[in-house]
């Protein structure tokens, strides 16, 4: 399912930050996981996430630091920074309530009917 | 390395990465994203859509590398991890809308140094180059553009002049009479000069030095004490045939002089130089500004007045009425010929003759009134009565003239009388204020914040705008002229208000500087109604005491047989205050403070005749304003 440009342009950089609040992950793990986490729902190609990242990085959400990986190839990694820890908890707020909103005038199933609001992990 | 430490590197590399250090040689990275896109070993079709990408973000070198090195281990990630080719490139998007977000996004990241810089630039392209737009057009505007005077102002000021016979011009009499007291007077001075400059340097000083060193004229000394008073005598008799060629000319209908800025000398040889004004050419743009025009008859109708008053005083002396009345005569027409003169400068030297012309016959008075008849002090009366007791209309208009003559030599015209300044006519004022060639002169003669001012507003008000504040503030001259005494007693001078406030500031600053002030005009024309009105006060009061054996003991008795209103004390709006003593009378005026100090001068003294008495208001002196008997320094 291809999602509209602006619900991904609100949904990506959380969905980025959640996936960083529990490790360290270079570009192309990140797209990985966004893929299969969300059924291909939020998959983005390298045009839409570098210059996320970037902005994220902007903004001191996250910080990345270059380093050798275990297979000897050098990738950047991305952390989540403790301003960002804060923006992940309030945009997690902001999620819960719009899915709540949504649910109650019919758009969402209600909590626990169906999946509800997918769960990120890594 | 702990992480904390190896954070604390990344920040100091970040700043020193910044614009600020980009000259350090070991910042900058010996790699470049070709070389290692090219060391990648991707498929050609990645490593050139990846290589597009980079080429289009323009971004700094350090930037573009930070980028190559991210899309290429990207890449790399997913080649390795079985993805096709066409895949990975689909995945980097298309190339210009990508590199234009990277782009977007990678400035973001950017030291806060750079920001700032960005800020500034934009912020000053904001201001300054409107600014600098606008001076351009301006000064474009100004400088492609010139004037085109139409109007001959010479023309209309010299059309009277020009229709008088010959016979009926003073001026060719005047030349000679000045002619004749030069030959006689220079060599005197000269050895004044010279005797003065050996006294000063042995530190003395008196009156004839300061005399000697006044350096045009010669002041006639009138007190008969004065060790110089025999000398002066002589010098009289010697200039008496010059003297008479004065009275023959005083009696004709006006000067006659032309009234031009160019001139030449009267005569090649002789003490006394001359300037003999010749015709402006035709051509009005070939004309001098109608505001640089001489006035060689001013300084010679001063000195011939200052003549004729020590006449009158030698004649009263010796009893000769005739010879005196007929001199204060010739001092109050050579004021009346000055009435056909163009300016105020002319208007303030006809007032000080005519005031010259009231305080000596009040020196005649007091010191020879018997000498005088009856018939004597009624001409004498009638001379002082005829004066002019206010500003004619044409002494404004010709300010007026004056001033619309600058505007059409340095506005252009649209042919509806506005336009706006040119090259030719800052030129102009430069050449008026003499700023160009030394801007140190400028403060010794003008505050240079004025004349700054004044540059911004000839540059920005158009000719019409100038044209009416000059109207305006000729209309409130007008006014303050007309208002008389009132000026004293609270009203002020609404043309000074105007000056003062803000709204009327900037577009005065050329009006005021290119129109004489009219606060000392004013000042001067009361004075001088004082003067008159005192002087005629002083004849009906002795005309009083032979008819009656005693001085009239206020001006209540006088009116309305001997005068026909009292004196007015410009302070007040009471009379003068008349105060009989064993001398003979005193009449005065309370002073700016008020106060009636009983008819002495106090810190007054000597100084009513040169300060400006609106001025005084504002912390009056004490003291009275002694009229009768006069002081020297009403006499000078």
């Amino acid at each position: 399912m291809k999602i509209e440009r602006e619900l991904m342009r609100g949904a990506g950089p959380t969905a980025v930050l959640r996936l960083l609040s529990n490790k360290e992950m270079y570009g192309y793990e990140l797209v990985e996981a966004l893929s299969r986490q969300t059924e291909g729902v939020l998959a983005m190609g390298q045009s839409t996430l570098y210059p996320m990242l970037y902005n994220l990085e902007a903004k001191g959400l996250i910080e990345a630091e270059w380093r050798q990986s275990e297979s000897g190839r050098e990738r950047k990694y991305y952390a989540l920074t403790g301003k960002g820890k804060k923006r992940l908890r309030q945009d997690t707020e902001a999620w819960r309530a719009l899915a709540r909103a949504m649910a109650a005038i019919g758009v969402l199933e209600p909590p626990g009917t169906q999946a509800g609001v997918v769960g990120l992990s890594a | 390395m702990s992480e904390t430490k190896q954070k604390q590197q990344g920040r100091i590399r970040d700043v020193l990465q910044t614009e600020v250090f980009w000259i350090l040689p070991w910042r900058r990275d010996r790699n470049t994203w070709k070389t290692v896109l090219a060391d990648a070993g991707l498929p050609e079709t990645v490593g050139g859509r990846v290589r597009e990408i980079v080429r289009r973000t323009r971004l700094r070198r350090r930037e573009r590398l930070e980028v190559a090195r991210e899309l290429i281990a990207h890449a790399r990630d997913a080649l390795d991890a079985g993805v096709d080719e066409g895949a990975v490139v689909d995945s980097l998007g298309e190339p210009r809308l990508v590199a234009r977000l990277i782009r977007r996004a990678m400035k973001r990241k950017r030291h806060w140094l750079w920001h700032a810089r960005v800020w500034v630039v934009r912020t000053l392209a904001g201001t300054v180059a409107p600014a600098l737009l606008i001076a351009g057009v301006l000064a474009g505007r100004i400088y492609f553009s010139h004037p085109s005077p139409k109007h001959n102002y010479y023309a209309e000021l010299n059309a009277p002049v020009l229709a008088l016979d010959e016979d009926e011009k003073a001026w060719p009499l005047y030349k000679e009479a000045r002619f004749e007291i030069e030959r006689v007077v220079a060599p005197v001075r000269e050895q004044m000069r010279t005797e003065a400059a050996d006294r000063i340097a042995q530190n003395e000083h008196d009156h004839k030095i300061e005399v000697a060193m006044a350096g045009v004229d010669l002041i006639p000394t009138i007190d008969p004490a004065h060790p110089d008073y025999s000398e002066t005598v002589a010098l009289l008799e010697k200039i008496r045939p010059a003297l008479e060629l004065v009275k023959r000319g005083a009696a004709r209908p006006a000067v006659g002089m032309l009234y031009s800025s160019n001139s030449e000398p009267y005569a090649d040889q002789g003490p006394g130089w001359i300037a003999e004004p010749i015709p402006e050419p035709d051509d009005v743009a070939e004309q001098s500004l109608l505001m640089n025009g001489l006035l060689p008859d001013l300084s010679l109708i001063r000195s011939f007045s200052r003549w004729l008053a020590f006449d009158a005083i030698v004649a009263a002396k010796r009893g000769d009425s005739g010879r005196a009345v007929d001199s204060i005569r010739t001092i109050r027409r050579l004021a009346r010929q000055l009435d056909h003169e163009p300016d105020l400068i002319s208007y303030l030297v006809a007032i000080a003759v005519d005031s010259l012309a009231a305080v000596t016959v009040e020196r005649m008075i007091e010191a020879h009134a018997d000498v005088f008849s009856r018939d004597d002090l009624t001409a004498l009366a009638h001379e002082i009565s005829t004066a002019h007791r206010s500003v004619p209309a044409s002494v404004l208009d010709s300010e007026r003239m004056m001033f619309e003559d600058f505007l059409q030599r340095a506005f252009t015209d649209d042919g509806h009388g506005d336009g706006h300044i040119t090259r030719e006519g800052f030129r102009l004022y430069g050449s008026m204020v003499d700023f160009r060639t030394n801007p140190a002169d400028v403060g010794e003669v003008m505050d240079f914040k004025s004349v700054s001012d004044t540059v911004a507003s000839l540059a920005t008000l158009s000719r019409t705008e100038l044209s009416k504040a000059s109207r305006d503030y000729l209309n409130l001259v007008r006014s303050d002229l007309d208002a008389g005494y009132e000026v004293y007693r609270g009203r002020g001078f609404a043309s000074e208000r105007w000056v003062e406030s803000n709204e009327g500031r900037r577009s005065l600053d050329p009006v005021l500087q290119l129109i004489p002030s009219f606060g000392r005009a004013i000042d001067s024309q009361n004075k001088f109604l004082v003067r008159i009105d005192s002087a005629l006060a002083v004849i009906a009061m002795e005309q009083y005491r032979r008819d009656s054996g005693a001085w009239a003991g206020s001006f209540d008795v006088l009116v309305p047989r001997y005068l026909p209103l009292a004196p007015e004390d410009p302070f007040t709006g009471d009379p003068l205050r008349l105060k009989i003593t064993d001398d003979g009378p005193v009449i005065y005026s309370v002073g700016p403070d008020r106060d009636d100090d009983g008819g002495v001068s106090g810190e007054l003294s000597g100084r009513v005749e040169w300060a400006l008495l609106y001025r005084m208001l504002q912390d009056p002196p004490d003291g009275d304003w002694v009229l009768y008997p006069p002081s020297v320094t009403a006499w000078r």
